[in-house]
């Protein structure tokens, strides 16, 4: 008896409430839970555990112990308020326990849960978790984009992935418009009449169909069309805009947005400040007098030079809510200490962006600030459009196995055909004691390290090498250079994973293609800067209402906090796609050093100012607000709590009195919870 | 012990010699300052309440030696931080006068050197200094009893404070005193 009782308790409770039970009582005593009130309805609420789960407001997922007796269900019935949604009749019939939905009218899902959990009956609660569809472009070289990944991206594209009423500009050495993973989504202009030498639209430029070439590239003259004279600009489109779920190469952080070209490079590959210039001159003109809603321009390039024209176009730009996203350089230098223009000009329109690699380190080239740099984005190694035909693809076919092989620069080509031959392991490949003689007329594989490609590729080829393959020596692939042109074997990087397979292979039969292609990997700030253009334009198609600067505030709140990054850059964050598009709060600082004189006495003193916008869907309250303070590179304390209660228009100021001279200062505002969960952090501002 | 009551017998000796035939006067009294520093002015106001103290011997033939303390005090809200900034100025005068009686009616002209400091207590810090400086003035008074007067001063007094620039300090020159005009009670004896 007593073992059928415990076997069937759960039948026997559940009949209990499904019949009678749950909800008079349940009613009841809900009436003296007097702060309860009657919540607001609301369907989907993102999970305070900071997960970015979602789930139905009101429901839980219960599931009951095996022994559970006839009081306990009856105290269970009596005190909760809850009607039951669904039982899962055969789980429970097979788990031997109740497995439950519930639901409620007037309790939250997170105060059933607690309540739940204070239950001795109860094995196991959860929220009605919302799940979407990992939504996966079906670009053939996806797999390939692990920076999108790394930024959360399929996650984002599960919301947005673009409209094509947003247009991104890309400043740059043109864009290669016939590609087939761009020409869909480059901005036409529809007053505009191609080629007919006709100045249609009267905005003083002749056929700027997708933009203008700004550069003075054909004898000194400038032209109406901005195809791409290197491979640069079309790289940068094609992380922006390429066209997503098309079924060819790549997608960009946008698979639909409309892409305008500023080619403003010469032959040379050097750009000049009045090119730059008349190029933002345009985009305001388009923006301002034709209604072209331009939200962001990307510009990877950049050198020393401050250009007081050059930021006043910059400026009059952000006056017109364009955003002009640039890279950090690719110096490995501090912009602190060397200013690096434009991503270095002191103004709110500007995004500097370094470059991350795919440990979520500070790209080994990549230049940094503290107060000059905002944000990372992934740069090293990255995938993305080639003016068609002239990027390279290589390949290694092993047996079955086909691995991505990036082809060096200066690299030698094998045969169309391919090569055929035995992959060697040659070590790394320090010296010629590391090439067997059985490399003469075979591949060598040779592990990353201690010396350069060039070095290493000499070495196999003074061996008799046919062709070099090179393994990381840390995760992922990578993209190197021979150093300078010359009659070098085919050289290709591998990802270590897949060098590390063959390695183990011993010496086998292999083939090697390197092909002409319409995608390349290209490395530097130059490709991060796109990804966070990419996200202001997805940003646009998301919450088209938003002012740029919410739009910047919305990168920067969603951006994952790094240790690496920390006090490289402003926010000490790399872009996270996904959350920036989140219903957010948003907490955006400003600071300001400003000098108090009396009649003898000086001091200086910071004025802090933070504003908080908090999306309705957020589903986040705050209780407390926390001004933080560094100094001299020691950590962080709070010097004021501000109460929530306390913000006049959602703002705040705050004076901290009173500053050593010469000693700089670095700010940061945290949003805490009534649980002291930490909900949400400003950008850090240094002064 | 013989020292102490030699120096006590000398001080009533002397008391006794210099207090006799109204060659002293002490007075007391308050005034107007309008200081010199525009700065100053700027942020603590022009006009300031200034009390004072005043001795004097008449060591010969309407000439007389004379000690006298003055100082004010001023206050100032800085704007948006709204801490308060205070500010002390005093000045210590030794000095000589001339004086001349027409039956209640009394006279004088006078002159000293003066030792001015100044105190600045803001933004945390506190500043002190002090420099030399002069003071010249010129007086009337009514003798409403036959020891007992009122009367009123008008003096120029300054001293200058030059500062070096620092992290806290503004440098430069810094204007203490100003223009006085003050009412004191007084006693002849």
């Amino acid at each position: 008896m007593g073992r059928c009782w415990k076997q069937h308790s759960w039948a026997v409770w559940l009949f209990i409430v499904l019949l009678c039970g749950w909800p008079a009582g349940a009613e009841a005593a809900l009436e003296k839970k007097s702060d309860r009130t009657p919540r607001a309805p609301r369907a989907i609420t993102q999970d305070p555990a900071g997960n970015g789960a979602a789930y139905k407001e009101g429901e839980v997922l219960v599931k009951f112990k095996k022994m559970v007796t006839r009081s306990e269900a009856g105290m269970l019935a009596r005190d909760l308020a809850v009607d039951t949604i669904k039982e899962f009749a055969l789980l429970s019939q097979w788990r031997q326990s109740a497995y439950l939905l519930v639901h409620s009218a007037k309790a939250t899902t997170q105060e059933l849960l607690a309540d739940l959990r204070a239950r001795p009956e109860v094995e196991a609660v959860s929220p009605n978790y919302r799940r979407r569809l990992q939504r996966l472009p079906n670009d053939p070289k996806f797999s390939l984009l692990w920076g999108m990944n790394k930024i959360a991206a399929p996650a984002a594209w599960e919301k947005n992935t673009g409209s094509a009423e947003v247009v991104l500009a890309v400043l740059d050495t043109g864009v290669d418009y016939r590609h087939q993973d761009l020409a869909a989504n480059m901005w036409r202009n529809p007053g505009e009449i191609a080629a007919n030498g006709v100045d249609d639209d009267g905005n003083g430029f002749v056929d700027d169909v997708y933009g203008y070439d700004f550069s003075a590239d054909k004898d000194g003259g400038r032209d109406s069309d901005p195809m791409d004279i290197d491979s640069h600009g079309t790289h940068v489109a094609g992380i922006m805009a390429a066209v997503g779920d098309n079924g060819a190469g790549v997608c960009g952080v946008n698979w639909n947005v409309k892409v305008m070209a500023l080619k403003s490079f010469r032959p040379d590959l050097h750009l000049y400040d009045s090119d730059s210039i008349a190029a933002i001159e345009y985009a305001i003109l388009m923006k301002r007098n034709y209604g072209v809603n331009l939200v962001a321009i990307n510009a990877s390039f950049g050198s020393t030079g401050e250009n007081p024209l050059q930021k006043d176009a910059i400026a009059e730009a952000g006056d017109q809510g364009i955003v002009l996203v640039c890279a950090a350089g690719n110096d490995g230098t501090d912009n602190d200490q060397t200013p690096f223009y434009p991503a270095g000009y002191d103004l709110p329109n500007i995004i500097a962006v370094a470059a991350s690699d795919e440990n979520d380190q500070l790209a080994d080239f990549s230049n940094y600030g503290a107060n000059s740099v905002d944000i990372a984005a992934p740069g090293a190694n990255i995938l993305s459009t080639f003016p068609t035909g002239k990027g390279l693809e290589g390949t290694l076919v092993s047996g079955a196995a086909v691995y991505n092989a990036i082809p060096m620069e200066f690299s030698g080509y094998p045969p169309a055909a391919g090569l055929a031959a035995q992959l060697v392991d040659c070590g790394s490949g320090l010296d010629s004691s590391f090439f067997p003689a059985i490399v003469n007329g075979n591949i060598a594989l040779i592990e990353r390290g201690d010396t350069t490609f060039e070095e290493k590729t000499q070495l196999a080829q003074n061996a008799g090498a046919v062709a070099a393959v090179i393994y990381n020596n840390g995760a992922g692939n990578f993209s190197g250079t021979l150093g300078k042109a010359g009659s070098w074997i085919p050289a290709v990087s591998l990802a270590r994973e897949d060098g590390l397979l063959e390695k183990a292979l011993g010496i086998h039969p292999v083939t090697l293609f390197i092909r002409a292609a319409d995608y390349d990997i290209l490395e530097g700030t130059s490709m991060a800067a796109p990804h966070v253009c990419g996200a202001l334009g997805l940003l646009a198609a998301q919450f088209p209402a938003d002012a740029p600067i919410k739009r910047i505030a919305r990168i920067y709140s969603g951006a994952d906090r790094l240790d690496a990054l920390d006090k490289k850059m402003r926010t000490g964050a790399r872009l996270n796609l996904a959350r920036s598009l989140e219903e957010n709060l948003l907490l955006t600082l400003a600071v300001f050093r400003q000098q108090v004189n009396v009649w003898v006495l000086k001091k200086d003193f910071a004025q802090v100012y933070f504003s908080v916008e908090n999306d309705p869907g957020s589903g986040v309250s705050v209780a407390i607000y926390g001004i933080y303070r560094s100094s001299a590179g020691n950590g962080f304390e709070m010097i004021k709590e501000v109460a929530a209660s306390e913000l006049q228009d959602n703002s705040y100021t705050y004076f901290d009195k009173y500053l050593d001279r010469g000693v700089a200062y670095t700010y940061l505002i945290q949003a805490r919870n009534a649980q002291g969960e930490v909900i949400a952090s400003s950008t850090q501002e240094s002064i | 012990m013989r020292k102490s009551i030699f120096i006590g017998v000398w001080i009533v000796f002397f008391s006794l010699q210099l207090f006799g035939g109204d060659k002293w006067f002490v007075s007391a009294g308050a005034g107007a300052v309008f200081a010199n520093d525009e700065r100053f002015t700027d942020l603590y106001g022009r006009l300031q309440f200034s009390p004072e103290l005043k001795a004097g011997y008449e060591f010969y033939e309407n000439f007389y030696l004379w000690l006298g303390y003055s100082f004010f005090s001023a206050t100032y809200t800085i704007p948006v931080l709204l801490d308060e900034a205070e500010v002390n100025q005093h000045s210590l005068a030794l000095g000589v006068g001339w004086e001349i009686r027409r039956g209640r009616l009394q006279s004088d002209f006078f002159a000293a050197l003066t030792w001015a400091g100044l105190t600045e207590q803001a933004l945390d810090e506190t500043f002190r200094s002090s420099a030399a400086g002069f003071e010249l003035g010129t007086g009337l008074r009514y003798y409403i009893k036959k020891k007992v007067f009122v009367g009123v001063t008008f003096s120029y007094s300054e001293a200058r404070v030059t500062l070096s620039e620092t992290e806290i300090h503004i440098g430069g020159r810094r204007l203490l005193g100003g223009m006085r005009l003050a009412a004191n009670l007084g006693l002849r004896f």
